[in-house]
């Protein structure tokens, strides 16, 4: 990475000529994107920022990183509790691919870590309250009829999210070639079931423990917004209970790190619409059909090939376990 | 004849010393992924060790079809609800899921 062109970049993005770059370092991020600490100097002063590019292989239903950076704009305008847009760089000559520049925002986010660690977070049920206000904040952020012009790229909501949702990943799988009967057997069973979605609205799509931080008082940050858009609302809800997101503590509904009652409590008292159990229920059997298809898809990198790493390698050989939960949650007798 | 140890013994007592005497001189980043090494050795052993319950299961879910056939028979509702593919399939994900953890270890 050119250290000049960038501090020349974010100097002249912020009017400040003056301005130094003490101390650029990774940062432990996502498997789709990678992310920097960059220190700087102004007058000095010091801001530090983090930088986010693509890593070298991407997921494909993933949103660009000038298209996240747009969400995150509108979201953080609409009082979401996200990490500053500070700017976006399509010019691929300043370090060799588009990036964003966000405010650095202390935390831990790693899922084991928050559910294992209680010094994180403070209050748990607090916590998963905050979580629920916070998701209910993201749900009311937009209106789909009347989305800024930034926005345009998202297009209209779907009619029918759960089936849309379906025909991706079944897209998915075939754009890796993978064979595997139990998954489509849930996916038929999630089309036939499909709950209706009178009012959609924005969604993360990712929202679970793992992509928001903690400090020791609670929430700092929702993270990663590549996969937001039009949907329905209890797809979030879903995703975030989901048995396969709850990181060694099944007994914590809400995210591994509190009762689903508080999550809830705390998205109701925040405007969220009334919540539908089954909806609800149906959406977290598709979350472990979604996680199924992205962990192959995260196999699928390693065994093509294009990009060694055990960690991908491993993720691909879980998706059986996942498989187990989503035939529990499919037995013939629930089709009708 | 096969060799004693066999390959699976020889990968089982790999991933003990990992995990007894590597492991824990490890901090950070090398014992992360000294773990997933050993996971991954485990995953390997038992592969090997339940390659005849995985085949059975395999082909008990195809039932003599094409892995393709029944992908597309079950998106074309020919098999929704059908009681037998799902006892297959229970079966299957039973036996692979047993390959990724032990259900001694939870599961």
């Amino acid at each position: 990475m050119d250290q000049e062109r960038l501090r020349a970049w974010i100097a002249a993005h912020l009017g400040r000529p003056d301005l130094a770059i003490a101390e650029i370092r990774p940062l432990g991020g996502g498997s789709i994107q990678e992310n920097r600490l960059v220190r700087c100097q102004i007058a000095g002063e010091s801001r530090d920022f983090v930088l986010r590019m693509d890593a070298s292989a991407t997921i494909a239903s993933s949103r660009s990183r000038a298209e996240e950076f747009r969400i995150l704009e509108a979201v953080w305008k609409a009082g979401v509790r996200v990490p500053e847009p500070v700017g976006f760089c399509d010019d691929p000559a300043v370090i060799g691919a588009p990036f964003a520049l966000m405010g650095l925002v202390e935390g831990v986010g790693l899922g084991p870590r928050i559910a294992k660690d209680l010094s994180l977070g403070g209050d748990r049920e607090r916590l998963a309250e905050a979580l629920g206000r916070e998701l209910a904040k993201i749900h009311a952020a937009l209106d789909p009829a009347t989305p800024p012009a930034s926005l345009a790229f998202l297009g209209a909501p779907e009619p029918d999210p759960a089936r849309a949702e379906i025909a991706r990943l079944r897209a998915s799988l075939d754009g890796i070639g993978a064979k595997r009967p139990a998954i489509e057997w849930g996916l038929r069973w999630g089309e036939i079931r499909a709950p209706a979605c009178p009012a959609p609205n924005l969604v993360h799509r990712d929202f679970r423990t793992g992509n928001y931080m903690v400090d020791a008082n609670g929430l700092t940050a929702v993270l990663d917004w590549e996969f937001a858009g039009w949907g329905d609302p209890a797809q979030d809800l879903g995703w975030f209970c989901a048995a396969c997101w709850r990181f060694g503590r099944p007994d914590l509904e809400a995210g591994g790190i509190g009762s689903r009652a508080a999550f809830y409590r705390g998205y109701v008292e925040a405007g969220g619409r009334p919540i539908d159990p089954e909806s609800v229920a149906y959406w977290e059997v598709m979350a472990h059909l979604r996680w199924a298809v992205i962990a192959l898809e995260q196999g699928a990198r390693h065994v093509s090939g294009r990009e060694f790493s055990l960690e991908l390698a491993l993720t691909g050989r879980m998706v059986p376990d996942l498989e187990r939960a989503i035939l529990r949650a499919t037995a013939p007798a629930s089709w009708s | 004849m096969q060799d004693e140890p066999s390959g699976a013994a020889l990968l089982d007592a790999a991933r003990r010393a990992l995990t007894e005497e590597v492991v824990p001189g490890l901090t950070g980043r090398p014992r992360y992924v000294a773990l997933m090494v050993a996971n991954a050795i485990g995953i390997a052993a038992r592969e090997i060790t339940e390659a005849e319950r995985l085949s059975g299961a395999q082909a008990g879910v195809l039932a003599g079809e094409p892995v393709e056939g029944l992908v597309a028979a079950i998106r074309a509702g020919a098999r929704d609800a059908d009681p037998n593919l799902y006892a297959a399939l229970e079966t299957a994900a039973a036996a692979a899921g047993q390959v990724w953890k032990p259900a001694s270890r939870g599961g």
